[in-house]
């Protein structure tokens, strides 16, 4: 197990590595002097030498990507200039929502996929399987901001039971909290939950069909135990690999869903600071987005390993 | 002397008893329920796009003093938006530019992911570099790739079509990369290296076409990515600058008046929800047919 | 005095519906009976049904499989109409059975403990420390050492030979009355077969177990079972004591199905009958008699009216010989029935095949192909495997040299690397005198035009995608050897060659049987008119009829070409009987060369002498003379 990880660790750092150059450079590549667009059009010559010096965008390139990076890991991320406040303390705002609507939405993404997944491999009943399969192809072939519409329409606008947008923190008032976490969560988990959904069914499905199952029919299993015990440990390493991709689509996600519910979140400060070109904000958001990213993968890597024998024992 | 065996019979169909022809799988794939309803559903999108300027019967940009209305007022069949635009000549050249971006964007982003699995076949070195640099794409899921690159070339036509091409070059070159390797290892293309046939043609006459099959279902697929990643792009404010509109710019205007006009989103909606059901069927009966 | 059968199955018939929605009659009306500590085995070739009727008794058919009539009694109970909890029951407690693929057939996630105290669970096993004792006593009774700390092994750390162990352990863990074995060698090499089948009979005579073998190989039978029913087209044609049915077939097919099986005690260049034609197409509806179209003997009411299994005349218990030990000796064990409306007249047995014939073949001229201490190594990530270790051979022309050897002795690698589609790692080729061990590109392709191969598996050397014209075309492309616009005529010459209708040029491969496939990768071979022809298990993925076709092609077109050829296989008595001189490779080397006859009489390495104790022969194991001695 060690042993994977050793061997998997340097490849994710080597595409973090890749990733913050990456990132560093869509500053440099903005066309014209970075600092005047800062600044704003009405700025002075002083404000704009300020800005540049804060910036040390005078400094040789590998200082500045230094610079950067020193400044991530210690957390000093610098101001925020057309936000205004400090770059770490927006961040902190939002990181909060964020983090609440994606694992609200994949708390939702595993009970309604595992739920479609099984009803579809197992279950008998033609008009339950028939349900779920013009379900799951409605979440896939809605887009999300479309189902987030429905969704703010029929239970905020029509039924008037849930707030069409916002947020209370679930920490402060629990009850409140979900109610505005419902809808953004549901219409962020639903194309994920499709996905997975469809994904476990046909796993599941050709685990069902493989050689070993025979045997253990032929042996005398229970068809219950069959599948919990026999096709499913088969089946879901695989589900869990998707699931850290999911994953990193919630988070993507996530950006067009704020902007739906108002959601206080990191896109929506990621929106605000592209539209006001407030350029050190993205680049420490995207940054982040993508680390965080590639760990859930680097950590789903690692639960496929511990669940699959063969890999672990490689 | 050996005996001249005959070839064994075509197979004949059970029903009626004449000789089956083997049917293309795709052509088969087409003629299923799930692949006629997907096909249709496209191809009336696409058509109505097309037709644009012919069905319209006003510019998608022209503003008259009807703001709001509702459907069926005389000269605005789906209403007017918020600043008195007629609804259908806007959806139908939203549909319109929605093609125009996709069609560009898709193919691109197939053929440069295409090209450098090809690229990543050849030589080691290059397969190494390639794999790195998918994976960095990777590592920028969907919508965050779009952060990344309006914030280098601001909002527009071209950087949804790049974000959207961008995107789809690591998922074609993974794909095709995989298909290569696995046809390669097959026995047919030793057979055919020791019957002489030089690299090239073993390439474009053995693997290629046998690897093709999963690129042809991942296009379908790729369509519907690129009408969500349109969408969500106009809903951000990062899409095609307004006053053109798209698919997804009309449907983030009608947000606002959704409670006092929902007729606003209803066509961008519906016809959204079409195109992407009609591509979704499609790839299904394609990928269901080759599975066979 | 007769006891009650334990299993009755009367009239079995099973259908399957095709993707058209067409029905096709996998099974028709199969009946038989297996008595209490009887072994027997259940004999056919593919598409014969033998593997669905194994099914179908336990009611596992796979997909749109479903038994249409007929009864399975074991004990009284029908099981073709019992319900599910009663069909569990009997499943693994009442009946056990093993799978033909042990790499498949065993969970990766589970371990082999796990595997075991599932089976003792279903079956009534409560307490949870009981059941592991029981797991390693039964570990310790298949022969799998330490089975103590084994038990927390997974499958994937087992060798195939200890998988198969593993999965009869599961077989036998609920006591069974049955033992139900569906081609439970046929992925393992002939030494491990050997050993799986010794493990098999001890168990059934220690236990008292009745045994149901189901197998393709005619030397299985005759090494395992007491009694044999030979399948063929869905139906049983004959079901007899094995030692009477081997040694005297009644019907005209088993005659044919072991005249076409290669003996060990065959001479180098004696040619192996194979049975024209092709089975019937399962999917149509069958008037008279199956094997009718393939029959030398037929007459016109073959073709009309369906034989009956009946009981052949002069065949009593009392004149049977073979009688095995051990098995139930009820009156009726002992007679031969057979489905054939000829054979129900006769009381002869049909007249013995024809001695086989001799090859005219000329003596082998000059050394075409020499190698000289090849090797080569396979690395992977953590360990190298050597699949070569100096391996010398020379090759005449008109020459055929067999090579024999099991799975990973490296006899594939070396056709490969002789054919040039995988370098050697060092060592040297030498053609026609010439070092070509690393040619350049030009010298390469003239190489080529000089040595061609033939693959193993007829379904995937094939590119799909092309018409049999185009894949038999590519080479005269390559070599540029015929003009563009006779390239239609040299294609449908080297068809007619191979023994195909020309008019297979327009077809895909997909429209062949696995033999007219081989036909079509024999053509391709020949295309640029070679000197020496590699051929990797030429004949390992086809039927024993359809294979004697094959190994007669093959020399025929020796003979009449003058090529040399290399002719690699598991299966000694095939390599005998087609090659002037054979090599025995083991774990990448050669451990023994020398003429045909005299390495399979006088073996003087034990691995050879190992590999010849393990083949089977179809000859009943009493009547089984010594090695090397020729029949007649």
């Amino acid at each position: 197990m060690r042993g994977y990880l050793l061997r998997r660790l340097p490849s994710a750092l080597f595409v973090l590595l890749l990733a913050s150059l990456l990132v560093f450079a869509v500053l440099r590549l903005v066309p014209g002097d970075p600092a005047a667009v800062l600044a704003g059009p009405d700025a002075s010559a002083e404000a704009e030498a300020a800005i540049r010096a804060s910036l040390g965008l005078d400094d040789p390139l590998p200082a500045q990507y230094a610079r950067w990076i020193g400044g991530l890991l210690t957390g000093d991320l610098g101001p925020s200039y057309a936000i205004g406040g400090r770059t770490a303390d927006l961040i902190g705002d939002g990181i909060g929502a964020t983090v609440e609507l994606t694992l609200g939405a994949l708390l939702f993404v595993i009970v309604l996929g595992a739920a479609f997944g099984m009803v579809g491999a197992t279950s008998r009943n033609r008009w339950l399987r028939g349900t779920v399969r013009i379900l799951t192809t409605g979440a896939l072939a809605v887009p999300p901001f479309v189902t987030g519409v429905l969704l703010v329409l029929l239970f905020a606008v029509l039924l008037g039971v849930l707030p069409p947008g916002g947020r209370v923190p679930l920490l402060t008032a629990p009850d409140l909290g979900v109610q505005y976490l419902l809808l953004p969560a549901l219409c962020l988990a639903l194309p994920s939950a499709a996905v997975l959904g469809r994904y476990l069914e046909d796993s599941i499905g050709r685990a069902l069909s493989e050689d070993y199952v025979r045997t253990a029919t032929a042996a005398g299993i229970a068809p219950r135990r069959l599948l919990w015990r026999h096709a499913l440990p088969n089946a879901l390493p695989p589900v869990v690999t998707l699931l850290g991709m999911q994953t990193g689509h919630l988070l993507g996600g996530a950006v067009l869903v704020e902007a739906i519910f108002a959601w206080p979140g990191l896109g929506q400060l990621a929106e605000q600071a592209l539209v006001r070109r407030d350029y050190p904000v993205v680049q420490d958001l995207l940054l982040l987005l993508v680390t965080v990213f590639v760990l859930v993968q680097l950590v789903t890597d690692l639960v496929h390993a511990w669940l699959d024998p063969r890999i672990r024992w490689e | 002397m050996t005996t001249l065996a005959a070839a064994q019979k075509a197979p004949l169909d059970s029903r009626t008893g004449k000789p089956r022809r083997p049917r293309h799988p795709y052509r088969a794939a087409l003629a299923t329920a799930r692949g006629r309803t997907g096909l249709g559903l496209v191809l009336l999108v696409v058509l109505a796009g097309l037709l644009a300027p012919l069905l319209a019967g006003h510019g998608p940009t022209d503003q008259s003093a009807l703001a709001l209305a509702g459907p069926g007022t005389p000269g605005h069949p789906l209403g007017t938006d918020d600043l008195g635009r007629d609804l259908l000549a806007r959806l139908l050249h939203g549909i319109r530019a929605d093609l125009g971006i996709i069609a560009v964007a898709v193919p691109l982003g197939a053929v440069l992911g295409c090209l450098l699995a090809l690229a990543a076949a050849c030589h080691p070195l290059a397969d190494t570099v390639v794999q790195r640099a998918f994976d960095l794409v990777l590592a920028f899921p969907g919508l965050i790739l779009a952060l990344a690159v309006t914030a280098i070339l601001g909002p527009g036509r071209v950087p949804v079509i790049l974000v959207i091409a961008l995107a789809e070059i690591p998922v074609f070159g993974r794909l095709l990369r995989t298909g290569i390797l696995v046809q390669r290892g097959r026995e047919y293309v030793t057979a055919a290296r020791v019957g002489g046939t030089s690299g090239g043609r073993i390439l474009t006459r053995h693997i290629l076409p046998n690897a093709a099959d999963p690129l042809v279902v991942q296009f379908a697929v790729s369509l519907t990515v690129a009408v969500f990643i349109e969408g969500a792009m106009s809903f951000l404010g990062v899409g095609v600058r307004p006053p053109e509109p798209t698919l997804g710019a009309v449907l983030s205007q009608s947000m606002p008046y959704l409670a006092q006009a929902p007729h606003f989103a209803a066509g961008p909606l519906v016809t959204v929800t079409a195109l992407v059901l009609g591509l979704s069927l499609t790839a299904e009966a394609l990928s269901r047919e080759i599975r066979r | 005095m007769t006891t009650p059968p334990l299993l009755e199955v009367q009239g079995l018939d099973v259908e399957f519906t095709t993707p058209d929605g067409g029905a096709l009659h996998a099974v028709r009306e199969v009946s038989f009976t297996l008595r209490r500590g009887e072994t027997l085995a259940v004999v056919g070739e593919s598409g014969s049904g033998k593997s669905t009727t194994a099914l179908a008794l336990l009611r596992m058919l796979p997909g749109t499989g479903r038994i249409t009539g007929g009864a399975v009694r074991l004990d009284g109970q029908d099981l073709a109409t019992a319900d599910e909890p009663a069909l569990r029951a009997v499943r693994g407690a009442r009946v056990g059975m093993v799978f033909q693929d042990p790499m498949t057939a065993l969970n990766p996630v589970l371990t082999v403990g796990r595997h075991l105290d599932e089976v003792l669970r279903a079956h009534g096993g409560r307490d949870r420390k009981a059941r592991r004792t029981r797991a390693v006593e039964l570990l310790a009774l298949v022969g799998i050492p330490d089975p103590e700390r084994r038990l927390d092994d997974h499958p994937h750390q087992f060798s195939g030979g200890q998988r198969q162990r593993v999965l009869i352990a599961m077989a036998l863990a609920g006591e069974p009355d049955i033992l139900l074995a569906d081609e439970p060698t046929t992925a393992l090499d002939a030494t491990v077969q050997d050993q799986i089948l010794t493990l098999l009979g001890d168990l059934t005579r220690t236990t008292g177990t009745a045994l149901v073998l189901i197998t393709h190989n005619m030397g299985v039978v005759a090494r395992a079972c007491d009694r044999v029913l030979v399948m063929y087209g869905g139906t049983v044609v004959e079901d007899g004591p094995t030692a009477e049915v081997l040694s005297r077939p009644r019907h005209p097919y088993t005659a044919g199905l072991l005249a076409a099986v290669p003996r060990l005690s065959a001479p180098s260049g004696t040619r192996l009958t194979g049975i024209p034609g092709t089975p019937p197409d399962l999917s149509l509806p069958l008037a008279g008699c199956a094997f009718a179209a393939r029959c030398t003997l037929a007459e016109a009411r073959c073709h009309t009216a369906a034989p009956t299994l009946t009981e052949v005349a002069g065949t009593g218990g009392d004149t049977v010989t073979g009688t095995a030990t051990g098995a139930g000796t009820g009156t009726d064990t002992g007679s031969v029935r057979a489905a054939c409306l000829l054979a129900a007249e006769r009381t002869d047995p049909l007249p013995p095949p024809p001695p086989p014939a001799r090859i005219d073949r000329p003596a082998p001229g000059a050394v075409v192909l020499r190698a000289e201490g090849l090797r080569k190594t396979y690395k992977s990530r953590r360990r190298s495997f050597t699949a070569l270790d100096h391996v010398s051979l020379t090759l005449a022309a008109g020459e055929t040299l067999g090579i024999v050897g099991e799975s990973g002795s490296g006899k594939s690698t070396l056709a490969r690397v002789l054919a040039h589609a995988h370098p050697a790692d060092g060592g040297r080729i030498l053609l026609d005198g010439q070092d070509v061990t690393r040619p350049g590109r030009a010298a390469l392709h003239s190489v080529r035009r000089r040595v061609q191969m033939v693959f193993q598996d007829p379904y995937a050397s094939l590119n799909p995608r092309m018409t049999v014209g185009e894949i038999v075309a590519e080479p005269l492309r390559a070599f540029g050897t015929v003009a563009p616009g006779e390239r239609a005529e040299r294609v449908a010459e080297l068809l007619r060659l191979v023994g195909l209708d020309p008019a297979a040029a327009d077809r895909h491969p997909r429209s062949f049987s696995g033999g007219q496939r081989q036909r079509v990768g024999i053509a391709r071979a020949l295309a640029p008119e070679p000197a020496v022809l590699i051929c990797d298990e030429p004949v390992s993925a086809l039927d024993v009829s359809v294979q004697a076709q094959i190994v007669g092609l093959l020399t025929d077109l020796q003979r009449d070409l003058g090529l040399a050829l290399v002719f690699i296989a598991h299966d000694l008595a095939v390599v005998r009987q087609v090659s002037h001189r054979i090599a025995v490779m083991h774990e990448g080397r050669i451990v023994e060369t020398a003429a045909a006859d005299e390495l399979c009489e006088r073996p003087r390495d034990p691995y050879t002498r190992a590999l010849l104790a393990a083949a089977p022969e179809p000859v009943p194991v009493r009547a089984r003379l010594p090695v090397g001695a020729v029949s007649a």
